[in-house]
């Protein structure tokens, strides 16, 4: 199952002052990262992707349909959503918490058949499996993300929006979280995930949208749009850009 | 885990059952429990007939159906709010339900019909509910959600105290105090026919909104994505919790901590599943209120203790216990 976003001149908040009229359109298989300095509207143009946020004007469509009219469980097997908090109120099994993303198939209170089985590759996708039994309370940091993704990735949606999947993480498990969202991407998912760490997402994205002030200043190939002229735009500060091998080494400062 | 899953309600419910079979056996009255036993299946002395079928029994099922009611309100309001300390009684659901039952009782509604009691009690926890969840519930925090129920319990408080004195019946200080502390002594099968319809119907409320709950567990926005329909599930537990705890008081008055003390024994038999929770929890709680009654009709004291007294009793330390324990979940 493949899936397609479109999104036109979306504008939030009183006078586009939180997304400026962004627009993008993205297909399967595309990696995008969506990066941007603090308060550039990566969180809330995921969520307007995701039809959580109300949009001031424009359009966000899931396949020709507006993401926000959609039937919550019909757009919940079209997307998969990470936020980037992830609160935790009950200290219900790893399992378990992995098993609510199949909450829009009607997952029973007992996993059974397609719904058990996209549960366990997610599980193993992940390298949670072995945690299964665990209370989700008692997980470390790192641990806890790899099972939010998880459970973002049991949907196995065509497509997986996740904000800040790696934030607060060491680099080896940024690394993993990153190679199992781009072999989603391989696979044939629609991912766009919201970035911090711009050499992580010039690693791996296909494609990086750079927001800036609510609006996209760059939308290109991560060698096209992690420019030092559009980095230093976006982030007010110099950048400087050099190329190391086939990966982008990105500075800031002098 | 399929077999935990059914053997603890199955524990709960028969500790309940014998809690409501030993109710009818003993107790003051000067009747030994063969005659008791005997009375209740309508055979021997007429008036022990009379005592264990008409008295002891309606009394005893009606500790155990508020307690039932409160304690799966409890734990569906616990999963709407995402707070273990979330109690009809602590947050002023139960006093709110009160006052609409002093209002009416006292403005001779209930002379009408007798619906307009628990209709009553309803509407008021209804209204409470709702209020909580809009005042308290916007960001989740805790303080915020007890100061609000804290405030809404004073006040409705204060309100039933006010109805009375501007009651045109006359009144009894002890009714004041039986709708704040709680009793069922002296309930009959015609108080228990009008309560158990809502009390069922909150129930399969709150069970249909369980599977959204457990979505809640991982907040509002995670649920919201997941095809959790917030707006729905809200209106559920509300509806569901309010005709719980309207119910529940119109039968027993306000009696309080069952609800967050009952959720919190069934929530490990649960596998701490806000979906499985409701269940063992109504089970758990008709089995407290069913031997806090056992409790206060036993205790040897001149006067006889109110229910929700003997309730918070127990019930206070324990919800002292768990907020104490109660660590920062969410993030």
């Amino acid at each position: 199952m493949k899936a397609r976003i479109e999104a036109r001149d979306v504008i939030v908040g009183r006078d586009g002052r939180i997304l400026n009229g962004v627009s993008l359109s993205a297909r399967a298989g595309e990696m995008i990262g969506l990066v941007g300095p603090n308060g550039a509207g990566k969180t809330t143009l995921l969520r307007a992707l995701a039809g959580l946020e109300p949009v001031s004007a424009g359009s966000c469509d899931i396949d020709g349909q507006a993401a926000a009219a959609m039937a919550p469980t019909v757009r919940a097997r079209k997307l998969s959503y990470l936020p980037q908090t992830r609160p935790l109120f009950w200290s219900m099994t790893v399992e378990a918490i992995v098993a609510l993303g199949r909450f829009a198939y009607g997952a029973p209170d007992r996993l059974e058949g397609e719904d058990a089985a996209a549960v366990a590759r997610a599980m193993e996708a992940t390298g949670v499996d072995r945690l299964k039994a665990r209370a989700a309370t008692t997980l470390s940091g790192g641990e806890a993300a790899r099972m939010h993704l998880a459970r973002a990735l049991a949907a196995e949606a065509p497509i997986l929006l996740a904000d800040e999947p790696t934030a607060a993480l060491d680099p080896r498990h940024q690394l993993a979280i990153m190679k199992v969202l781009r072999a989603r991407a391989d696979d044939g998912t629609l991912v766009i995930a919201a970035l911090h760490d711009l050499s992580l997402a010039a690693r791996f994205c296909t494609r990086i949208i750079l927001l800036a002030n609510g609006r996209a200043i760059a939308d290109d190939a991560p060698a096209g749009a992690l420019t030092e002229t559009h980095l230093a735009s976006a982030f007010g500060v110099a950048a400087s850009v050099s190329k190391a091998g086939d990966r982008l080494e990105i500075r800031f400062g002098d | 885990m399929r077999r935990n899953e059914l053997i603890w309600p199955l524990a709960l419910a028969g500790a309940g059952a014998a809690l409501v079979a030993l109710s009818c056996l003993i107790g003051p009255g000067g009747l030994s429990p063969l005659a008791a036993t005997k009375g209740l299946f309508g055979a021997g002395d007429p008036a022990f007939v009379m005592i264990a079928q008409q008295i002891r029994l309606p009394r005893a099922l009606a500790a155990w159906a508020a307690g039932a009611a409160l304690g799966a309100s409890g734990a569906g309001l616990q999963g709407l709010l995402r707070n273990p300390l979330a109690d009809p009684g602590v947050l002023g659901l139960s006093t709110a339900a009160s006052l609409g039952a002093v209002v009416a009782i006292y403005f001779n509604l209930a002379h009408a019909t007798p619906f307009a009691t628990p209709a009553a009690a309803i509407v008021f926890a209804l209204g409470a509910t709702a209020a909580l969840y809009l005042l308290g519930a916007g960001r989740v925090s805790t303080a915020r959600l007890i100061l609000v129920g804290v405030g809404i319990a004073s006040f409705t408080t204060a309100l039933i105290a006010l109805a009375m004195n501007f009651a045109p019946n006359p009144f009894a200080l002890s009714d004041l105090v039986s709708w704040l502390f709680g009793t069922v002594a002296n309930r009959s099968f015609s108080d228990l026919a009008l309560a158990l319809p809502p009390m069922t119907a909150g129930l399969a409320l709150l069970l249909v909104a369980g599977r959204g709950l457990r979505a809640l567990a991982l907040g509002e926005e995670a649920a919201a994505s997941l095809g959790a329909d917030l707006f729905r599930l809200r209106g559920l537990v509300i509806a569901g919790s309010a005709l719980l705890v309207g119910a529940s008081v119109s039968l027993a008055g306000a009696v309080g901590f069952v609800g967050v003390v009952a959720p919190h024994i069934a929530r490990p038999l649960a596998g701490h599943d806000p979906a499985k929770t409701i269940l063992p929890a109504a089970l758990a709680g008709g089995a407290l209120l069913a031997a806090a009654d056992l409790f206060v009709r036993l205790a040897p004291f001149d006067q006889e203790l109110k229910l929700g007294v003997a309730a918070a009793l127990i019930g206070a330390p324990g919800f002292v216990w768990i907020a104490a324990r109660t660590k920062r979940l969410a993030a």
